[in-house]
């Protein structure tokens, strides 16, 4: 394999994909990036076996080939090279990198023994929006789980039907969903994909404006700007989110957002080591609530219109926070049956997205 | 089934009744979720794991040929994962990244499969946190838990588990496997089989150059004993622990390649330090077992030759040539009744220092002894 590229271009290509080169893998291989070149087309793969990131970049291919070469090493002689063009020249056995003067000989790793991604050519793929996609999995990922003794509470479950995908996460105090409008195949498909890897890849896309999503039997990838990052899914059933999800709510308070959040994270200084925030909803707005005997009490009135009966609810501050930030818009509208049947959070008139949360048992 | 043995098959020898069951699960699409490789250390429990994975994620019955094949024999597949004891213990962070390893589809075969090497040592807190992956287990993973002491093990994590023998191959059968299937002449097989103990070391010995050589000196040994009396039996032990030491720095040498492997590749970044740890406590390990081996072969040499003089004495059957080559003297004249008590004495050394005895000592008292012969 020969190639010659620009060195700007080869090394932020390289820099981009050693961020998922793993370091606590056991397989030598896996600290390489692999190097493939055909047909004017050079790509840069490394994985640590959970992500898999690859760039692909233009330049001159002399010679096809395949070969890995160690990730770190090859960013930090790329990144100390001067201006202007870059040749790598490898084999099985070493890589040659010229640039400028300077003349770099590196051994190679075995690049047969590097992992053969199933690849997602049979994937369903479409294109969104990177913006929306963005706020969508940040809308969703901190609801996920983080306790791996349920390892499928740790993904995001992404839904195709009707024309729409679904993003929905739950640890099971908290369910986050968020529907976008999708237009590649519409057949319904379900799949589950762990939540760090999918936040990671909707933020690598950040920069671009359009995002290719393609969704395999055991793959999902995160396509934008010639990069791509494949992470495996997570096996199992997620649970019916749906059924959760209350039909209509009779009581409801609509309230400035900010306010809301503000009042919460002051009262909140109160609500530590599991005592919850209260809300006591009722004509005029909401009293929140905190505090024990050993540390005392906060209070807080938060002027805002109320339709329904007086009612008391409590939750976990944080994931009330959590709810109040992920909403989009100056409102949200608090839903809630009783102090013991889920609450639901939304923007006023917005059915693309919604919160629901977990009250905390008081007396 | 296939009528002819795929390739990752028909390496195994010795075990047909575990082989059989496992191929008949292959054959009839029923594998378990989790299996338990119950049998003594180098009787073909690894390779059976080997074949296991390799055909379920082959694409041709575990051909043994493939670069899906090639992949697991070399152990770089990436769903093939292989746990070890970090330090004595299979502790419960390993099964914690296992579990999560194992609930994600996998990557680039049809099925993860985890082998786990002395699961005896998996202690009661990974134990418990396997237990719980084995009753739910994820759809595309397979366990493999490999023992030599199956009632050292929780109960509930055994029960979870289809139980596979293997048998321990006695002299016999590990000679003829190396005879007929491996092409070693009668006499080289057998002391390979005596000095290996089990199939995998005899298969190493057999084919190890330099070994013939070793055994000639380690043959020499009590006719210098009885020539030169105590004053050679210092220096003789001392040999002893030389050879030992060589060994040790051969693979040392081996180890050293993987350690500058891993720094290629890895680099100083974050989270290698672990990994070095886990590669360090490995090379350690592998360190005491090569050093026990030298002394469980120097051992083996030295009661080959009492035996052998015992038997040329009594006229009742003939030892190996190289053996017969190494008899002078002291073989000729000394007291039978000294060889008796010699492997006696030799036995008593090899318990000793598989407890962990202090090798300079217990040689130099062994050989001190096999210096008041003759
Ligand atoms: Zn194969």
């Amino acid at each position: 394999m020969k190639i010659r590229i620009e060195r700007d271009q080869i090394a932020d290509a390289v820099a981009w994909v050693l961020r998922s080169v793993g370091s606590k893998a056991t397989l030598p291989v896996l600290g390489g990036i692999l190097v493939e070149a055909s047909d004017g087309k050079i790509s840069f793969s490394g994985t640590d076996l959970e992500i898999a990131g690859r760039a692909e970049i233009e330049g001159a291919v002399e010679q096809s080939g395949r070969a890995v070469l160690p990730g770190r090493l090859l960013n930090d002689i790329l990144r100390s090279l001067p201006e202007g063009s870059v040749t790598i020249e490898a084999d099985a056995a070493q890589g040659k990198i010229t640039g400028g003067a300077a003349e770099f000989t590196l051994r190679a790793l075995p690049h047969e023994d590097f992992p053969a991604f199933q690849g997602l050519d049979a994937a369903v793929a479409g294109v969104l929006d990177a913006k929306q996609f963005l706020q969508a999995v940040g809308q969703v990922v901190r609801a996920a789980s983080h306790d791996e003794a349920r390892p499928i509470l740790t993904g995001v479950l992404i839904e195709i039907a009707d024309g729409k995908i679904t993003l929905a996460a739950t640890d099971s105090y908290r369910l986050s969903v968020r529907e976008l409008p999708w237009s590649g195949p519409s057949e319904p498909i379900r799949r589950v994909v762990p939540a760090r890897a999918l936040a990671e890849a909707a933020r690598a896309a950040d920069a671009e404006s359009e995002v290719k999503l393609s969704l395999g039997e055991s793959q999902a990838g995160v396509e934008a700007g010639g990069r791509r990052l494949t992470t495996r899914l997570i096996e199992g059933e997620f649970p019916n989110w749906r059924q959760l999800v209350p039909e209509d709510q009779p009581n409801k308070l609509t309230i400035d957002r900010e306010t809301f959040a503000e009042s919460v994270r002051r009262v909140g200084i109160l609500a530590q080591q599991g005592v919850p925030v209260r809300l006591e909803l009722g004509e005029g707005g909401v009293k929140l609530t905190a505090g024990t005997q050993d540390l005392g009490d906060a209070v807080e009135h938060v002027a805002a219109s109320y339709a329904g009966q007086p009612n008391l609810v409590a939750f976990n501050p944080t994931y009330l926070s959590e709810g109040i930030a992920a909403i989009e818009g100056a409102e949200v509208v608090l839903g809630v049956r009783d102090g013991l049947k889920p609450a639901v959070m939304r923007a006023p008139g917005d059915e693309s997205f919604l919160y629901l949360l977990m009250p905390v048992r008081v007396s | 089934m296939k009528t002819t043995t795929p390739g990752m098959w028909n390496r195994l020898l010795g075990q047909e009744a575990a082989v059989g069951v496992l191929r008949a699960s292959l054959a009839s699409d029923r594998v378990g979720h989790a299996y338990l490789f119950v049998g003594p250390r180098g009787v073909g429990r690894a390779p059976a794991a080997l074949a296991l994975a390799a055909s379920v994620n082959c694409l041709d019955d575990g051909c043994g040929t493939c670069a899906i094949c090639a992949k697991v024999l070399r152990r770089s597949h990436a769903d093939v994962h292989h746990i070890s004891a970090e330090g004595g213990q299979i502790v419960v962070d390993q099964v914690r990244a296992l579990r999560e390893e194992a609930s994600r589809a996998p990557f680039e075969g049809r099925m993860k499969v985890f082998i786990i090497d002395e699961a005896e040592r998996l202690n009661p807190a990974a134990g418990n946190a396997l237990l719980k992956v084995l009753e739910e287990p994820p759809s595309s993973a397979l366990f493999i838990l490999m023992t030599d002491a199956p009632d050292d093990m929780l109960p509930t994590v055994v029960s979870r588990c289809r139980r596979i023998d293997f048998v321990p191959l006695g002299f016999t059968e590990i000679v003829e496997i190396l005879t007929q299937h491996h092409g070693v002449a009668e006499d080289r097989a057998a002391w390979a089989a005596s000095a290996g103990g089990n199939l995998a070391a005899a298969l190493r010995l057999s084919k190890d150059p330099a070994a013939e050589e070793r055994r000639e000196r380690h043959l020499s040994y009590p006719e210098r004993l009885a020539r030169a009396g105590l004053s050679s039996a210092i220096s003789l032990a001392g040999e002893v622990r030389v050879e030992a030491d060589e060994a040790v720095d051969r693979l040392k040498v081996r180890q050293k390649d993987e350690i500058k492997e891993h720094a290629e590749a890895y680099g100083e970044a974050r989270g290698t330090a672990a990994a070095r740890k886990r590669l360090e406590v490995r090379h350690k390990r592998e360190a005491r077992r090569t050093e026990q081996q030298t002394y469980e072969i120097v051992l083996t040499d030295l009661a080959a030759w009492y035996r052998g003089a015992l038997l040329a004495r009594h006229g009742d059957g003939a030892p190996d040539a190289q053996i017969e080559a190494a008899l002078g003297d002291c073989a000729l004249s000394a007291p039978t009744t000294s060889f008796v008590d010699a492997l006696e004495r030799i036995e008593a050394t090899r318990v000793a220092l598989s407890r962990n005895a202090q090798a300079g000592l217990a040689l130099e008292a062994l050989f001190m002894h096999l210096g008041s012969i003759g």
